[in-house]
């Protein structure tokens, strides 16, 4: 397990800005999901429970988390994975967030950074994501942290089921 | 995309404001900056006052501040003051009931909402740092390239 990284915040004079990010432990699972909902607005157990079938399956998937004070804040997650088309494995990042209220006090920065740098331990040399495309503020925080478009567009298309 | 002179200007002249917080800048030296006429810089300059982008100052020392939030402050915020009529929109020709008139409408609404969400989610700030990272200062990496 990688040590701890520390951010303090440029913002927020006088509040105690310490964030420490590390990584998740099953203890802080809960929180974290409960914390997902909050800033999704969607529960997404199925997505969280991803997690153990991807360490089942032998995957490296790094899950860390931000904590103020011992309360945690913020999430990330992302695992090394292969590209399905003429790219080499890279870094995904599958999910990012920080509680409202704790935003703009570089928690979300530490864990993209610290994120980054799990990858780049891994040997990748490049990190992506897939966001919604309506989604302006998370697009604009990855944006600040140096993500632009890549040469990739997703496309998709509705099946429709056969119903008997 | 193409957008109008006075557009380029004022994007131009709000990342290289901002990009020298607290800094009273004169219309002249930001014109020489970008080799732009001074009068056509000077009217923009205006309307991003109006707007509450910039602020500006008379008399000797004088000139013009970045006064807004450039974590906030969108490409679109910007290019929404001085383009009229854009994004476009392909509403009535989705509803108009011609099957390729909607067809085409569908495609030109994916384009904005792409434009769009870029625009959007691209902050002066993020020009600034980017600029930065990439060793530009922000004027040199938005001058035109010589031929």
């Amino acid at each position: 397990m990688a040590a701890a990284t520390h951010a303090r915040a440029d913002t927020a004079p006088g509040r105690d800005a310490d964030v420490v990010v590390a990584d998740a432990t099953e203890a802080d699972l809960p929180a974290v999901v409960a914390l997902d909902e909050r800033i999704t607005g969607v529960v997404r157990r199925e997505f969280w429970s991803h997690i153990d079938a991807q360490r089942a399956a032998g995957n490296i998937l790094t899950v860390l988390v931000a904590k103020r004070e011992g309360k945690l804040i913020g999430y990330a997650m992302g695992e090394v994975r292969a590209w399905p088309v003429r790219a080499p494995a890279c870094g995904w990042i599958y999910a990012i967030g920080v509680e409202k209220g704790h935003r703009l006090q570089r928690a979300a920065s530490t864990l993209m950074t610290e994120l980054v740098a799990r990858f780049k331990a891994q040997g990748c040399n490049a990190v992506r994501t897939i966001i919604d495309v309506d989604d302006h503020l998370l697009m604009s925080f990855l944006r600040s942290q140096g993500m632009t478009a890549g040469p990739f567009v997703e496309l998709e298309m509705p099946i429709e089921q056969d119903h008997r | 995309m193409k957008l109008q002179q006075a557009t380029r200007y004022a994007i131009w002249a709000t990342i290289e404001l901002a990009a020298r917080p607290k800094e009273q800048v004169r219309a002249q030296e930001l014109a020489e900056t970008y080799a732009i006429s001074q009068n056509h810089l000077v009217r923009v300059l205006h309307a991003l006052t109006r707007a509450g982008i910039v602020s500006s100052a008379r008399g000797p020392g004088g000139g013009f501040t970045f006064c807004g939030n450039a974590k906030r402050l969108t490409l679109f915020d910007i290019i929404s003051l001085f383009e009229t009529g854009w994004p476009g929109n392909e509403v009535d020709n989705v509803q108009s009931g011609n099957p390729l008139a909607g067809e085409l409408g569908r495609v030109l609404n994916e384009v904005d909402r792409i434009t769009q969400a870029t625009l959007r989610s691209v902050t002066v700030q993020t020009i600034i740092n980017n600029a930065r990272r990439a060793g530009r200062t922000p004027a040199a990496a938005y001058l035109p390239k010589a031929s």
